[in-house]
């Protein structure tokens, strides 16, 4: 916490962060309060966000907000309780999700369900509740950002992961089709693209959500939760005529997925 | 245009669907007609009789009470027990949830039992004949609600709550008087007994123990115990049912019924036939279900019974002579008829103007008025009076035939004040029986396709009251059952529950998006409405985009239907949801699947016949379709 002084490019930013104990979102998170905005942690796990909530140590800017990014009405809850906290939001990062993988004949149904639901419904649920609050924020001359974490898988085709992709894709084509919505109105819509360098054949089943047992592959990968989340205060600390709309962020020497 | 048949039809309909608390009114008259009769043949065995004694013998124990008191204290304390449920229901449920409107019949009753008694002591002062004052406190709750069943069908259901509550008060009063002024032999030490019991009954109620049968042991030892004591052994009824675990059903609790039903579907073994029936049990209170099923035995056993042994006044000319001249015999009289009518209505007329909201908003003042003619009515509790108070055979007689004419007069001028207030209602609220505004496909959201249906119908409801969660499956098997033959719509019905309107308006509001039917299914599902909440998690479970859905609402947009609805309802006179209109015409049946459903298949065969007859061709769906459907005639 050095930087707790030095005005950061965040000030006055509120931000609402979907996955915010995963392990991407935890990351965002601290460098979102490092950077100066205020956050609204939103996570289904409420030991682990009070535990989150010690950690980072400012009480004044963090609210942490129990819900199910699947149900609607939690995420409902949730925009409510930031906009009566805060009064505005102007940063949304959805970075929930989970993963599974295998051959595609072996998949399991319900597991693809779950992909869909948390992955792309509930991410069309958070973007949803907080289009308003948003393009408020927007209407108002200040910036507003909806960034998306996606998947690099998306474009690399990886085998074994085949529904992932397809989720991923959607996600992806969500975020182009917005950004022509809502870019004429103000807000920037921004996907982006982590690729950790991991053979994804060698990854059964992993939940980027959960930060333990975290697969050691992934957390040996040069791209870290914090560059990932470097990438996003950057795309929300440009100026607001500019647009960080797309980024790949991929291992430096291993560039396939 | 079906004119020769209708009449014919019509009279076996109403005999069907007459309630049953009316038809169990005329096997009560019956029953007293008969004993009337009886008892005054000449050498008659009617006395006799009714004192034979009936008992049992174990070893040195023996236990027996003459036939006239296992009628009076067994059978009656079913009876007392049948309708104390019912008013436990109301006052935890329903009409008399709210304290100050359950405090205006209690407060009523209490004023019929000191007023009377005074107006007989004034008439009676001097004459020696003073202590027979208890002959006037009390109403018989098995005639008057037999006889407002009768006399006051066209009346709202309110008013019979009201009724039922005020008796069985004024019972609890009438009885205690028994037992403190007229009993010689009380002994309050076999009442340690009876509380006991009810003790045992509070305990197993606060463990949840929801099988009815366990309720009955605990339940006979506070009878034996009440009997013992001398207090009148019925007034153990009363404690009982007043302590009879009651809660609204609740929907898990059907969903978990379901699943069982559905397990012994698929296994049909006695293990799972027996957790299935547990669950169904489970999901309904004791109260309801105990009240289930006493109904058919109190109406067709008990009553009748009783009015057997207790009506047989003997009657001779030399007595009624001799009764008419002395003051015992109008004390009686001017006691029953004028205390009880006067003391009722202006103790209610003075609770209304202390507190204007303390009635029921569907009653009227003329309506106590009728009702507290009719608790004239004292009968079989005045005339166990007479018997203790009097020794005296002539005086016994004059009080005896005192009863039986203030009885008879309070039916007569009670019978007569409702054949006018009914002309009133009727004239009042002359549309009460059919629809008002038809299905409409531009403003009513349907189910199934208006254009092809044979008949419509028309639900008026609301999700705030408790008895609805049966709705959905309701519409389901409508839909299954008759197809395209029938359309249907829902219509909001808010009666004074406090969330029934913003429910109503929640409804609309999804209806803006296409989705009334999801949101109402959804709603259903929460119901009984209590608290926002509900409502906000009804709308995310039927897919609703939430801050539209919040919008519309809070600034109710669907309010022109709602308010269209609630006028419409009024003008109708709905005064209790849901109400179905089946083909256009009110229906007054039992609200379950089955007697709904077979109410609309009976409705579609008379739309069959209806097309048959007017020759137009043998597919009736051609020529008509519900939307014309207001062109009509309706007959009433």
């Amino acid at each position: 916490m050095s930087g707790m002084t030095v005005p950061g490019p965040l000030i006055g930013r509120v931000a609402v962060v979907f996955g915010a104990t995963g392990w991407i979102g935890r990351a965002i998170c601290t460098e979102f309060v490092r950077l100066g905005a205020s956050i609204v942690m939103v996570g289904r796990d409420r030991e682990r966000l009070h535990e989150m909530h010690q950690q980072l140590d400012v009480d004044d800017r963090i609210m942490p907000a129990v819900a199910d990014v699947t149900s609607p009405l939690d995420v409902d809850d949730a925009r409510r309780a930031a906009i009566e906290r805060f009064g505005h939001v102007d940063l949304l990062v959805v970075s929930s999700g989970v993963i599974s993988g295998s051959a595609f004949e072996d998949g399991v149904p319900g597991d693809w369900a779950q992909m869909i639901d948390v992955n792309l419904r509930g991410l069309l649920h958070a973007s949803q509740a907080f289009a308003e609050p948003l393009l408020t924020a927007a209407d108002h001359g200040g910036p507003a950002d909806m960034v998306f974490i996606g998947a690099v898988s998306t474009d690399v085709h990886a085998p074994r992961f085949a529904v992932f992709n397809a989720v991923s894709a959607a996600i992806k084509q969500l975020a182009r089709t917005l950004r022509y919505e809502y870019g004429p109105r103000g807000m920037r819509v921004h996907i982006i693209e982590p690729g950790f360098g991991v053979d994804p054949n060698q990854v059964s089943q992993e939940e980027l959500a959960a930060p333990s047992p975290r697969p050691r592959l992934r957390e040996s990968s040069p791209v870290t939760p914090q560059t990932i989340a470097a990438v996003v205060a950057l795309a929300a600390s440009l100026p607001k005529g500019a647009n960080l709309a797309e980024a790949l962020l991929l291992p430096t020497e291993k560039v396939s997925s | 245009m079906n004119a020769a048949t209708s009449p014919k039809r019509s009279a076996r309909n109403r005999l069907r669907n007459t309630p049953g608390a009316l038809r169990g009114a005329l096997v009560l008259f019956a029953g007293t007609i008969i004993a009337l009769v009886w008892a005054n043949l000449p050498g008659s065995n009617y006395e006799a009789f009714w004192h034979l004694p009936l008992g049992f013998e174990i070893g040195s124990f023996t236990f027996d009470l003459d036939l006239l008191h296992w009628v009076n204290d067994a059978l009656m304390a079913l009876f007392f027990a049948h309708v104390t449920l019912e008013v436990r229901r109301e006052l935890e449920l329903g009409e008399l949830r709210d304290w100050r409107r359950a405090s205006v019949p209690l407060i009523a009753a209490v004023a019929g039992l000191v007023v009377p008694a005074l107006v007989y002591v004034a008439v009676t002062w001097g004459s020696g004949s003073v202590e027979g004052w208890g002959v006037v406190v009390s109403t018989d709750t098995a005639f008057v609600l037999g006889m407002l069943a009768l006399v006051g069908r066209v009346m709202p259901p309110a008013l019979r709550i009201f009724l039922v509550t005020l008796a069985v008060a004024d019972d609890v009063g009438a009885l205690a008087v028994i037992a403190f002024a007229y009993t010689d032999d009380f002994t309050p030490l076999p009442l340690l007994l009876a509380a006991a019991g009810l003790g045992i009954i509070a305990l197993m109620r606060f463990a949840r123990v929801w099988r009815g049968v366990l309720y009955l042991l605990p339940s006979i030892l506070v009878w034996v115990g009440f009997l013992l004591s001398g207090v009148h052994a019925t007034l153990a009824g009363v404690a009982i049912a007043l302590l009879l675990p009651i809660f609204a059903t609740r929907f898990d609790d059907i969903r978990r019924a379901q699943d069982h039903v559905r397990a012994f579907q698929m296994a049909p073994t006695a293990r799972y036939a027996r957790t299935a029936e547990n669950s169904l049990a489970r999901a309904v209170s004791v109260n309801e279900r105990a009240y289930n099923a006493l109904t058919p035995y109190v109406a067709w056993l008990i009553l009748p019974v009783f009015a057997l042994a207790n009506a047989g006044v003997r009657i001779t000319q030399d007595s009624l002579l001799d009764a008419f001249t002395s003051r015992l015999t109008w004390g009686i009289i001017i006691g029953l008829v004028v205390g009880k009518t006067l003391s009722i209505t202006v103790a209610t007329w003075i609770m209304t103007r202390v507190r204007p909201n303390a009635l029921s908003p569907s009653l009227r003042l003329s309506q106590i008025f009728g009702v507290s003619l009719l608790s004239g009515m004292g009968f079989t509790i005045s005339l166990f009076v007479v018997e203790l108070a009097f020794d005296d055979p002539t005086d016994v007689s004059r009080a005896q035939i005192g009863v039986i004419a203030a009885t008879a007069l309070a039916a007569i001028l009670g019978a007569i004040a409702f054949s006018i207030l009914s002309g009133r209602e009727q004239r009042l609220f002359p549309n009460r029986d059919r629809l008002l505004r038809p299905l409409d496909p531009d403003r009513d959201p349907v189910l199934g396709d208006a254009s092809a249906a044979i008949i419509t119908v028309v639900e008026y409801g609301n999700y705030a009251t408790p008895f609805s969660p049966g709705a959905t499956e309701m519409r389901q098997e409508m839909i299954g059952r008759f197809g395209s033959d029938v359309c249907h719509t829902f219509r909001h019905l808010p009666l004074e529950e406090p969330l029934g309107r913003s429910a109503a308006l929640a409804n609309e509001a999804a209806a803006e998006q296409g989705r009334f039917w999801e949101m109402r299914d959804a709603l259903l599902a929460q119901a009984p409405i209590r608290t926002e909440r509900q409502i906000q998690r009804a709308a995310a479970a039927a897919g609703l985009n939430l801050r539209r859905f919040e919008h519309d609402w809070m600034h109710s947009i669907g309010s022109e239907r709602v308010v269209q609805d609630v006028d419409e309802g009024h003008d109708m006179h709905l005064m209790q949801a849901p109400a179905f209109f089946i083909d256009g015409r009110r229906y007054t049946g039992a609200i379950d699947p089955d007697s709904v459903n077979s109410a609309v298949a009976e409705a579609l065969d008379r739309a069959h016949a209806r097309a048959g007859t007017t020759g137009m061709g043998k597919d009736p769906r051609a020529m008509s379709p519900c939307t014309t459907f207001r062109n009509e005639v309706i007959e009433t």
